[in-house]
Order: structure tokens, then C-alpha cells, then sequence
């Protein structure tokens, strides 16, 4: 029997009707106090439900109590299971934390929360990479990349990755945007980690040309010819966040962090996750080069929230032993805006200007860097 | 004047005929067609050759073809037409980027002449002067509209064309002794992808350039982009969005300077033929879609033509043979010592260059100009009421004005209902319209193409409009209408996952009953 | 200055009342305006230079009429030419179904408004596959050439090997298009061709190494010889882990041997012969074949069509067949390229096959070797003149040797064109040494009258060079 988990924070969504930027920081009380505001989150999560009720097969909803899930799944299934209970009304990052680790122990096949990019992060600190998941928007701007289009469609997604055998999954990123600073006017956003979500096919149909070829492909695309036409047997090779970089170790069946920095000499993974200092030891001395991909919806590549690979390690490399990869469909999501550094002035002069972005198998993009 | 009635929309549905796969039509012993007797003077003379062939050679179980009698293939195929919306039944403005206009049915008349039909490629010369007459005329017409020194028609289609370029900037460069140096070719990220995919086939590197602030590909990108290992650039103008770019004599003298070639991919001619040509941007090569711009029909699918035009410099590299008029005489002419050799069989697609041909005969250049200049007053008619529709954009520029056709985007729409560029597609079916998205990658998300061309008359595009509004008020009231279109077409929503999936997908009759991977 | 406006039948909205409201409706004094974005430098003045407009459709009709019917046709003389291009009869029905409006007309639908094409289009492949005993079809390519280079495109990266063979008895144009097509990146060897007119297998031996990724051959070959060692050869490909790789004539497979038989990877071929006219060289389309190995499908640059359900129960849907084609060999990225091909063709040559049946190939393939049979026959009698490969059993082509009278191919059919006869093709050029050969094409079309004409006609040029 299918099990699909379903996780709720009360508190998102209340915030766009207010016009505010996010709720974190408030508690749900203050806002009602405050703004009168009323929780939107179970419609949204009613709209996402709807879907599954064209599932043929029988399952059960795994959720936490209250407004957290089992009030909306309790109108409109039978078969529902709650795992806990929130501590109180004004529920809190720590509740969704729990509550989303304690439905992924039930083992569900797949997990709705409802929720923006707090609650993403929230969803990712419990559960990891490994539960596939997927987020009902409720929040307002997202700046993760985990959401449906609509609570409808997140919710005919789930419906769609129950019903098929085979469907497609992909590491989204989940980003981490100072929302008390975002409030004041500054976009501040931060690569978080990844949740694993289902790969929509009608994304990637086109009737005229065929059909398209998946993100994972163009990515494996990156990652052959840099193993196939770029590595040296001499150099170390130096791998940023993302999947797009990782793939380059899937590619040669070697382990990898995708939030962290590795390091590849050989063809193999000879460091994961370094620290500043650790990859400044590693490359004192020895021939190396570093592999970065941008980085959320932004455009975002090096710089604040990039702590491993700071201004003194760009330093150390200069310009020329900095290779930046990125599909095509990641190139477009920034529009025609360029890709933003943030570091010290010196190394922000060395990057500045047109860059060729390595987009496929000899296949190279220009785009501009700036700060 | 507009309809007598009361509203444009049509209470349309297709025709449905619930028809089944030919397989499952026809009796054992039904024949369509009976073949001549072989003349007992022959039977007797040669015996049974079929015998006297060595075993392996001989076929020995009849293929598992249809049985079926004339008439009854004759409806089923007439049941399948019925259930295609080609060009002449519908308002097509909605397949962009294809410039579905009219195919005048004199042209059909023409071509399905015996005159063109039951001649062979290799007749001697002096017994086709007609046809070489047409192909030649075809040439001469087209250097006029282009500015190019000779056309060939060998390349079956655009991005035929496209390859053949970029096996001629090979072939080119080699010649001055720099194939190996110039290694890279720049191409725009709205061009269509076969501008990137066969000079890949060439062995080329490719540079993509994205847009900047305007819309319009990036001039300083290109400037950072060339360099002596640069051998050509591919560019289309205006773009399929229907921005045009102003700078595009500054972007060829730039490859220029570098010693590259540049290469004008003219898809999109239509709104500009007789307003500027390929000669005064100083490129080097152009090429037409015959069965774009030049009225030939669609099939479906080809045949079609890419006609390629070159300046002087570029004709010796020419696939061969090229037609000329040596005299008063026609002739195929094969000495070309730098040759690409050859794309294709024979000259071409015959039949779509004598079709071209009479068309632009029929316009001459005042009705080519004409015919450019209603395809842009149409599209900016179209523009101008879409971007009214609330939830329409035209995103990538603010100017008034664009050329022949429009990238539009429903992300708006979308965001608000939940509703996507796909769902609006099959629920345009439903009134009798296609609605075509984009290439990929997707510049705009939710996109929408649509090309008017000239073909189509003031209340048949604002009968196209009406569909658009009709459709986009379900979105909002009524989605789940839109969501699961077409209701009013041929068949239902198809389950794809079927298509994905290797161990169930079917690309042929027997495969699926081989697989049996599921029931229909 | 008031010049008469120009509308055109074409042109519905080139009525200036029409222009004058549209343009009140988009605030625009005029259409000029619209075009201020093109820069004055690049601005073409004036009239293109070609000829005045023939705007009556009479007019236009006349023109083109007394211009085409300056062509002779293969109606009006005899032709016994094939090489590549193929006269056989063309039913009506083929005829009618391909005129009609929606199918020539249509393009780039959905698989709803649609439907019709996607399902005609299956249907062929599905045919196809019937004929050639394989599961999976292409929609078509362009041409034969460009099926076949493709083919070895395939090869080199299904095997990730760079060379590939190719048989000296395959077209001449066919040849070209695959080293325009493969040259850059693969290493292209010619094998050779016995005194039987066959492929040299010792040559054949010699050259098969571990770079090798197929072998393309033809069968029948250019020359209409039969390749009677097919399956040797296959097994020789297959021991080093090469493909085989063959290009076939459709309206042989009626009596010859399908590819399956003989083991080989990927067949190509044309579809003008089934159905197609003519059309000087412009009825052709290209088809790519294979069974179901998915290393194979995979590597299919054209777009594949594939049944699927409904929300209906029992009906029938279409769609592309989709799936990551993850496979990078060390030069390639990539499966080439999608585009307008020759779609309409293989709706004909569905139409075609269907109205044959298995019985009217069959038919179709007796009347094609009889006649054949034939013609090589009385040809061989004449004096001087000789079959090239009497031994070689050959399908719809062969060539004939003229060595023997004295006179070149050329002369010869310069005479016989005089005499309302297209001679065989001019083999002397592109293959010399075969010394004056010339390829004679016999279908269905041709009567023992007509080959008896021809060689009425030939014992008159040879005898008459003699007095």
C-alpha cells in the first residue's frame, strides 16, 4: 500500500496576504494579534490533496496533528495515520523539523509539505537528499527550486509518481534566504542543501523538435567532456556545490557531497567537504584548478555565501584555473542578467567580465560575471 | 465586414471516426492493386527466375502487409486526413516559426503535371529544359530577393541547409589552410537547435550567445566570443521571438575582422523580403525554406527545400550539380574541383522549387514586398491584442512593434490558475486552432508562438483572437476544462509514461504486440 | 501619385480599407513604422530585380505550362534508367491521398488536431516493418544518402569505434553524401569488388580490424547485383564486433530475402519506389530500420513515433517515443540533428503498401525479376554487346558491357535518344573499370514490346557503326 506523508507550517502563506516578505521571526499568534491574519495553509494543502483521490490503488496519508496535517486529512480520507502532535498553536521550525522526520521514518513513498523556503529548509534538515518529496507552494516568492507551480500541480505531480513506475527524480535546490534581511530590501541567497523531487515530463516535450533531452542529461554532457577533454592526470581538480559539478563524480562512480567541496586527482575523489583552510593546504604548492557552478535562481557563484571557497583560495588559483559550468536551461533561468561574486575587491577585478561557461560537450556559453 | 454572426467563436469539433490501426482493417485475399501479367513470350523465355536465385537470397514468407481492397484503404487513409487540421482547413497563425500560408492550389496543378512527375533525374539535359528552365528562374529570383551570387536546392530542408553551410565553412577554411585552426562556431541561444546540432555533426565547438537587456543577442559577448579559431557564425534575424536586431551589420563585421564566415539562417524571411537582404548585413551565405516562405506546401513533415545562397567567393564549394544557362541552353554543370561533393541525390526537391517558383512569379517583387508587409501589419495587430489579454505577455522587450511573428509567454496566466502552455495548446484544438509553444531550451517560460504570415484575413484573426480569450476565461473559471482537453478533437489526453518506457514503448504495430507492455 | 494599390488574391488583407482600420487599431500611421528598427544602412530601395509579376492565375498557368511542357517524359519515351531514382507504376489512390489538402498541408500539430498524420506516419513504419522484417522505423530522413551516412554515424557510436567500410559497388552519389557526412570525423576504407561484381571478401578480410565499427553494403549493389555472400559477410562484421550495415531496394523484399536473414544491424533505403513519382529526383525520403536493441534505438538521430492509450478506453493515441539518449562517444555529442524531412513520402508509401498487400509485392518482385531476366537476355544476344556479371543473379538492374561494339556508352545512347529511348546510365565514368558499361533499369512498367524496341533499336546503332 502506497503511504504519501504530508507535513503543513500553519504559519506560511499568511505573510503574502500582508503583504510581508516571509513569516519567519513570527509566531503565529503575533501575526494574528498583529495583522489578523488567518491560516491559508490547509486550503493550499486541500488543493494539493485533491489529486491523489484519482489514485486507484489504496494508500494511506501519514501526517502530525492539528494544522499541520491531520485537520485537512482527516476531511478528506479515511485511511490517515498522525505521527505526533505539534507542542502547541504557534507552532515552529522545530515542529515541522520533527514532524518531517518522524513521517519519513514511516517510510512513505512520497512527502507533501506546505510551505516556502523555510519550510523547505526545514523539510531538508530532517530528511536529507533521499526522501523524495515535494513542496505546495504557500509562501510567497520562492527562491527554491522544490516547489509545484501550483498546490494543484504538486499535488497531480505526487499522483503521477505514484501511478508510474519509472518517473523521473532530480536534487532541487533549497535555498537559504535571509528572510529578516530580505525584508529590509537585500537579496541574500544561499545555496541550503537539496531535496529530492519527480521530474515533470511535459517540462521537456516540444512537438516540433522531438523531444528534449533532460537537465541530467546536459549535465552528463558537462561532466563527459570535462573528464573526457579537459582533465589532466596532474592536476587536482577542485568541485564547488551543486549537481551539476557532482555529476561530474557520477559520472566517474566516485563519492561526493553536493553541498560541500571535494576534490578529484586522478579521476577519484581524494577529499570531501573541505573547510577554507583544509582546501588552501590541498592546493598550496600543487596544480589545481576549481569547477563552480552558479548557484539559485539568481545567478549567485561565488562570494559571502560561499565560505569554503573564499577570496584568499581565488587568489591562490588566478583567473585562468577557474572553469564555470551550467546547463543551458540554468544559464536562462537568470534571464539576461549576469552571474554575481561577491568577494574581496582584487579577486572581484580579476572575475569581472565575460566568462565562456562550459554548457554541454564542446558546447560553451558567454555570460558575464559580476559583483 | 465581419461575420454574420453573433459571436467568431465555432461550435467546432473534428472529425472523429474512432478509425482503427490499418492492421486491423481488411480480409485475407483482399488485394488493392493487381499488377500487369508478365507476357507469356517472357514466361516461357526466362522460366522461374525466382527459383534459379541462390536459397538465401529468397524471400520465403510473404510480409505481414494489410489485405485490403482499393476503396477501403482509400477511407481509412481519407478517414486520417480528416483528422489532420492542415493549413487549408484552419486559421494557422498559431504555428509559429513555420509560416503556414497559403499553397496555391494552381502550384499543386503544376507539379502534379507528368511533365514534372514521370521525368528521371538523369534524362539527358536537352529533354528537361523546362524543369532546368524553372530551377534556374528559381536561382536568378532568389539571388534579387537575397543579394547572393548562386543558389543551390539540393538541401532538403532548413536545417539541411544549416548543415551544408557548415560543411562548406569546413570545406572553406581548409582551403586556406586553416581547418584545424578554426575549430568553433557562434550561434545564438534562440536559433533553432539544429544551428547548434549539425555543424556539432561537422565536428565543430559551438558558442552560444545569450540575449541581453533588449532581447537581442549579446553584441558584447560576441566580441568576446571570436577569435582566429572562430570559423563562422550562424545567426537568424529577426530572431523567432520577432525582436530584430539592429546591430547585425556590426555582429558580421565582427566575425569578419577574424577571418570567420557568416552564415544568415533566413527561417524567418517573410516579414522582411524586399525591406533588406542578406547582402547589405554583408553576410556570406543565406538560406529560404522553400516550403516556408516560398508557399510550398508543408507534407507534413518535408519534402521541402533549404535553397542555399552564397556570394561569389563561396560558389566553388558548392554541392554539385549547380544549374546554369550556358547560351540559351540549360545545363547541369559538375566542375566544381572544391566542391563539398554532395548532400543529397540528384538537384533536389524538384517538385517544391517549381512550386517556389511560380509563386514568386505570381507576386513578382512588388507582391513579395506586399505579402511582407501584411505579414507584419497582421502580426502586430495580433500583438497588440494579446498583450491585452491579462496574462499574456511579450516578454525580452518593450518595443511596439516586432516583426512577423511573436514568443509570448503564459507564465502569468499560469502562476494565477495553475493552468500551462500545454493544457491552453489542447484546449485551442478544441476550436479548431493549433497553438505551438516554442523550441528548446525555453527562453520564456509557458511560451506561445504565433506567426500570422499574409495569408489570413482580418476576421479570420480576430476569430484566432476570440479562441485565445475564450480560452484564457476557462483558466480562470472553469480550468479543469482546460486541464484535461481536447474534448471537441480527434481523441483524448494520450497517457505518455507509455513513451518513456523501454520496455513498453511501441514504436511500431508489431512491436506493440510483441511487448504487450499495455492495453489500449 | 495615386498609383493603384496592389491586392492580391494571396493577400486578403492587402485591401487598403482593410490595412487603414488595423492600422487605426494599432495606433500606427503606417506599416513603414513597424520596420523602424531596420537600420537606413541595411535597407534594401527599389524593386528586386526579377520579372514583372504575372498576377492572373491564367497567365501564371500558361507560363508555367509552356515551360514544363519543354521537358519530355518517360511516359513519352521509353527510359530504362534507374540508378537511384525508379519508374514504377503509382497507383491513383497513392496519387489521391497525397494531394489531399489536410496531409499537404499540415505540419507540426499536436497528436490531436494531429491525429491523422501521427497515425498515418505509424502506420508506415509499421508497414515498413512488415517489409523489412525489423521492429523498429524512423519517420523519414531525407534520402537514402542521408539514411545510409547516418547509419554509419550510428555505428561509430554504438561501437565507439572510428572507422568505418564501405563497398566499392555501392551509388556513386550515395558515396559522396556519407564522406561529406562522416568525413570529418570517421576514417572512411573502400572494400573492393570481385569479377563477379560482388563484394571482394577477401579484400573484405583484410581490411576488418579492431577500429572497424561496420561495413555498409548494398543489396541489391548500385549495379543490381545481388549480394549472395551476405551472410558471410555479417558473420565476418560480427566475429570483430562490427555492425553490418545495408542498404536494400523496398520492391525487391517482395521475393528477395529481408535483411533479418542475413543478420544485419541497420538497414536504410528509399521510399520513392513505393508510390513516390518520379519527379525528377525529388520523390525520395530516407528510411533508418533496426530491431529493438536499445543501444541501437537509442542512437536514432529522427524522431520515432509511438502507440499510446488514451483517457478512453480503446483508442488509439501517439506520441514521441522519449528517453535520455546518455550515450557521449569520445568525438560525438549528441544524435545529429531533427528538422523537415520527407514525411508526406512515407504517408504515400504507406498507401502504397497497403494496397499491395503481401501478395502484390510478391507479384510486383516476379514481374521485376521476369522481366529483367528478359531484357539481360536479348541484350546479351546482340552483337558486341555483353552482360558485365552474366553470372551474378541481379534484381531491377545490371549492367551491360558495350566495350565489345566499339562505341561509348555516350554515343550510343545519344543514338538511342534520337530513337525515343533513355539508355541505361553512363557507368564508364564513375566506374572505369568496368570500361563503356551502362546501368539498365527494367520494372514493372516495361512490356516485352518496349525491351524489344530497345533491342530493335540497339541491333540498329551497333550494326550501323560497322557500315
Amino acid at each position: 500500500m502506497k503511504k504519501i506523508g504530508l507535513v503543513i507550517n500553519p504559519l506560511a502563506g499568511i505573510g503574502g496576504k500582508l503583504g510581508l516578505k516571509g513569516t519567519d521571526g513570527y509566531t503565529l499568534k503575533e501575526l494574528r494579534e498583529e495583522y489578523g491574519a488567518a491560516p491559508i495553509s490547509n486550503e493550499r494543502a486541500a488543493a494539493a490533496l485533491k489529486p491523489l483521490t484519482q489514485l486507484k490503488e489504496p494508500f494511506q496519508i501519514i501526517t502530525y496533528g492539528g494544522n499541520m496535517g491531520a485537520t485537512v486529512a482527516d476531511e478528506l480520507f479515511d485511511d490517515t495515520v498522525c505521527v505526533g502532535m505539534p507542542c502547541c498553536d504557534a507552532t515552529s521550525a522545530e515542529d515541522t523539523i520533527e514532524a518531517a522526520k518522524r513521517i519519513s521514518e514511516e517510510e512513505v513513498d512520497i512527502m507533501l509539505f506546505v510551505g516556502g523556503d523555510g519550510t523547505a529548509r526545514n523539510v531538508f534538515e530532517a530528511i536529507g537528499t533521499e526522501q523524495i518529496c515535494i513542496g505546495v507552494p504557500s509562501g510567497v516568492k520562492m527562491h527554491s527550486a522544490v516547489h509545484g507551480l501550483t498546490p494543484s500541480k504538486a499535488g497531480e505531480l505526487a499522483r503521477d509518481y505514484l501511478m508510474q513506475s519509472n518517473m523521473r527524480t532530480c536534487e532541487a535546490e533549497v535555498m537559504d534566504i535571509d528572510e529578516v534581511r530580505y525584508r529590509d530590501g537585500s537579496v541574500f541567497a544561499k545555496l541550503y542543501g537539496y531535496l529530492k523531487i519527480p521530474v515533470d515530463r511535459k517540462k521537456t516535450q516540444s512537438k516540433k523538435s522531438g523531444s528534449a533531452e533532460s537537465e541530467r542529461y546536459f549535465q552528463d554532457a558537462i561532466a563527459c567532456y570535462i573528464i573526457d577533454k579537459v582533465m589532466e592526470a596532474d592536476t587536482y581538480y577542485i568541485i564547488g556545490p551543486g549537481t551539476t559539478t557532482a555529476q561530474i563524480q557520477r559520472r566517474l562512480d566516485q563519492p561526493f557531497t553536493l553541498l560541500g567541496v571535494d576534490i578529484i586527482y586522478r579521476g577519484k575523489t581524494v577529499a570531501k567537504d573541505l573547510s577554507e583552510d583544509d582546501l588552501l593546504q590541498w592546493i598550496k604548492g600543487r596544480k589545481s584548478k576549481l569547477i563552480i557552478t552558479p548557484t539559485g535562481g539568481q545567478g549567485f557563484l561565488l562570494g559571502r555565501g560561499n565560505q569554503q571557497i573564499s577570496s584568499e583560495v581565488i587568489r591562490s588559483l588566478g583567473k585562468e584555473n577557474i572553469m564555470v559550468v551550467a546547463t543551458k536551461n540554468k544559464l536562462l533561468s537568470f534571464g539576461p542578467s549576469p552571474m554575481y561574486i561577491d568577494l574581496d575587491e582584487d579577486c572581484n577585478e580579476m572575475l569581472r567580465g565575460y566568462h565562456k561557461v562550459i554548457a554541454g560537450y564542446e558546447d560553451v556559453v558567454l555570460k558575464k560575471i559580476t559583483d | 465586414m465581419a461575420m454574420k454572426r453573433d459571436q467568431l467563436l465555432r461550435n467546432f469539433h473534428q472529425a472523429k471516426w474512432d478509425e482503427p490501426c490499418i492492421f486491423e482493417l481488411g480480409t485475407p485475399g483482399e488485394r488493392g492493386q493487381i499488377l500487369p501479367e508478365v507476357e507469356a513470350d517472357i514466361e516461357s523465355e526466362v522460366g522461374d527466375v525466382w527459383a534459379s536465385l541462390p536459397e538465401n537470397m529468397r524471400r520465403k514468407e510473404k510480409a505481414k502487409l494489410p489485405e485490403m481492397a482499393e476503396m477501403q484503404v482509400l477511407r481509412h487513409y481519407l478517414r486520417m486526413s480528416q483528422a489532420t487540421l492542415g493549413a487549408d482547413l484552419n486559421v494557422d497563425v498559431g504555428q509559429g516559426t513555420c509560416t503556414m500560408k497559403y499553397s496555391p492550389k494552381v502550384n499543386e496543378k503544376i507539379a502534379r503535371s507528368p511533365k514534372m512527375t514521370e521525368t528521371h533525374p538523369l534524362q539527358d539535359v536537352s529533354t528537361v529544359q523546362g524543369t532546368l528552365e524553372a530551377v534556374h528562374g528559381l536561382d536568378e529570383i532568389l539571388q534579387a530577393v537575397s543579394g547572393m551570387d548562386k543558389f543551390t536546392f539540393q538541401p532538403g530542408g532548413g536545417s539541411h541547409a544549416i548543415w551544408t553551410i557548415a560543411s562548406i565553412m569546413k570545406a572553406y577554411h581548409e582551403a586556406n589552410g586553416e581547418g584545424d585552426q578554426r575549430d568553433e562556431i557562434i550561434t545564438t541561444i534562440f536559433s533553432h537547435p539544429s544551428n547548434a546540432a549539425a555543424p556539432k555533426v561537422k565536428g565543430y565547438k559551438i558558442i552560444t550567445l545569450y540575449y541581453d537587456e533588449d532581447g537581442v543577442p549579446d553584441f558584447e559577448a560576441l566580441k568576446e566570443a571570436v577569435s582566429e579559431r572562430t570559423a563562422g557564425i550562424f545567426v537568424t534575424n529577426p530572431e523567432d521571438t520577432g525582436i530584430y536586431n539592429d546591430k547585425i551589420k556590426e555582429f558580421t563585421r565582427v566575425v569578419h575582422e577574424v577571418g570567420g564566415l557568416c552564415a544568415y539562417d533566413q527561417a524567418n524571411l517573410n516579414g522582411i523580403m524586399g525591406i533588406t537582404r542578406a547582402k547589405e548585413a554583408d553576410f556570406d551565405m543565406c538560406f529560404f525554406n522553400l516550403h516556408k516562405t516560398f508557399s510550398a506546401p508543408h507534407g507534413c513533415g518535408g519534402p521541402a527545400c533549404g535553397a542555399l545562397g552564397v556570394t561569389e567567393k563561396i560558389k566553388p564549394f558548392l554541392p554539385v550539380p549547380l544549374v546554369e544557362k550556358i547560351g540559351d541552353q540549360y545545363q547541369l554543370d559538375y566542375d566544381l574541383p572544391n566542391s563539398i561533393g554532395k548532400v543529397r541525390g540528384f538537384i533536389g526537391t524538384t517538385p517544391v522549387i517549381v512550386k517556389a517558383y511560380a509563386w514568386a512569379r505570381a507576386l513578382g517583387s512588388e507582391g513579395m514586398t506586399e505579402a511582407a508587409k501584411v505579414a507584419v501589419l497582421n502580426n502586430n495587430y495580433m500583438l497588440k491584442h494579446i498583450r491585452e489579454i491579462p496574462g499574456a505577455t511579450a516578454p525580452l522587450s518593450d518595443v511596439k512593434y516586432r516583426i512577423e511573428q511573436v514568443r509570448y509567454s503564459w507564465i502569468d496566466l499560469c502562476e494565477e490558475t495553475g493552468v500551462t502552455t500545454h493544457d491552453i495548446s489542447l484546449r485551442m484544438a478544441d476550436y479548431g486552432f493549433h497553438l505551438w509553444s516554442s523550441h528548446h531550451p525555453f527562453i520564456v517560460p509557458e511560451p506561445f508562438t504565433i506567426e500570422p504570415t499574409e495569408s489570413y484575413s482580418k476576421n479570420e484573426l480576430d476569430e484566432y483572437l476570440a479562441g485565445l480569450r475564450q480560452v484564457v476565461k476557462e483558466c480562470r473559471e472553469t480550468p479543469e476544462i482546460v486541464k484535461t482537453a481536447p474534448h471537441n478533437s480527434v481523441i483524448s489526453r494520450v497517457d505518455e509514461t507509455v513513451l518513456d518506457d523501454p520496455s513498453k514503448w511501441a514504436i511500431t504495430w508489431r512491436l506493440f504486440k510483441k511487448k504487450q507492455g499495455f492495453e489500449l | 501619385m495615386n498609383k493603384k494599390k496592389f491586392v492580391h488574391p494571396y493577400i486578403p488583407n492587402s485591401v487598403p480599407a482593410v490595412q487603414e482600420e488595423m492600422l487605426k487599431d494599432i495606433g500606427a500611421k503606417s506599416i513603414d513604422e513597424m520596420f523602424d528598427c531596420i537600420p537606413e544602412e541595411i535597407r534594401f530601395e527599389g524593386t528586386m530585380d526579377m520579372p514583372k509579376p504575372l498576377s492572373s492565375e491564367y497567365e501564371l498557368r500558361r507560363h508555367m505550362e509552356a515551360m514544363m511542357n519543354k521537358n519530355v517524359t518517360c511516359e513519352e519515351y521509353i527510359s530504362f534508367l534507374g540508378a537511384g531514382c525508379y519508374q514504377h507504376h503509382v497507383p491513383a489512390v497513392c496519387d489521391e491521398v497525397g494531394g489531399r489538402s489536410e496531409f499537404l498541408t499540415a505540419y507540426a500539430g499536436e497528436p490531436y488536431e494531429d491525429h491523422g498524420r501521427f497515425m498515418s506516419l505509424f502506420e508506415y513504419t509499421s508497414m515498413m516493418a512488415e517489409l523489412l522484417d525489423v521492429d523498429v522505423v524512423n519517420v523519414p530522413t531525407y534520402s537514402w544518402g542521408q539514411a545510409s551516412a547516418t547509419s554509419l554515424r550510428m555505428a561509430g557510436r554504438i561501437t565507439k569505434r572510428d572507422k568505418v567500410l564501405i563497398a566499392g559497388n555501392i551509388s556513386p552519389e550515395r558515396y559522396m553524401v556519407m564522406k561529406n557526412y562522416c568525413g570529418t570525423v570517421m576514417d572512411i576504407v573502400m572494400v573492393s569488388t570481385n569479377a563477379q561484381g560482388t563484394l571482394d571478401l577477401d579484400d573484405l578480410k583484410s581490411k576488418i580490424d579492431g577500429d572497424v565499427a561496420g561495413l555498409y553494403f548494398e543489396n541489391p549493389s548500385y549495379h543490381g547485383a545481388l549480394e549472395v555472400n551476405a551472410n558471410e559477410i555479417s558473420q565476418l562484421l560480427h566475429d570483430n564486433g562490427s555492425l553490418s550495415l545495408v542498404g536494400v531496394d523496398p520492391t525487391s523484399l517482395g521475393v528477395i530475402a529481408p535483411p533479418s536473414s542475413y543478420k544485419v544491424d541497420i538497414i536504410t533505403g528509399d521510399v520513392q519506389t513505393l508510390g513516390n513519382h518520379m519527379n525528377y529526383g525529388g520523390g525520395m525520403g530516407g528510411f533508418i530500420a533496426s530491431d529493438d536493441r536499445e543501444e541501437v534505438v537509442m542512437e536514432y538521430p529522427s524522431r520515432l513515433f509511438g502507440i499510446a492509450p488514451t483517457a478512453k478506453k480503446g483508442e488509439l493515441g501517439f506520441g514521441d517515443v522519449a528517453y535520455d539518449r546518455t550515450s557521449f562517444g569520445v568525438r560525438e555529442n549528441g544524435n545529429e540533428w531533427v528538422g523537415t524531412h520527407a514525411a508526406l513520402h512515407g504517408i504515400i508509401a504507406g498507401v502504397y503498401m497497403a494496397l499491395m498487400g503481401p501478395q502484390g509485392m510478391e507479384d510486383l518482385g516476379q514481374n521485376i525479376l521476369k522481366k529483367g531476366a528478359y531484357a539481360a537476355k536479348r541484350l546479351n544476344q546482340i552483337e558486341g554487346v555483353a552482360l558485365k556479371y552474366p553470372e551474378t543473379p541481379f534484381f531491377k538492374e545490371f549492367a551491360v558491357d558495350f566495350t565489345g561494339t566499339g562505341l561509348s556508352v555516350e554515343k550510343i545512347n545519344k543514338e538511342l535518344l534520337n530513337k525515343g529511348i533513355f539508355g541505361g546510365k553512363d557507368l564508364s565514368k564513375d566506374f572505369p573499370y568496368m570500361g563503356q558499361c551502362a546501368l539498365y533499369c527494367v520494372t514493372e512498367v516495361q512490356t516485352k514490346e518496349t525491351i524489344d524496341t530497345l533491342v530493335s533499336a540497339l541491333e540498329e546503332i551497333v550494326k550501323g557503326s560497322e557500315a
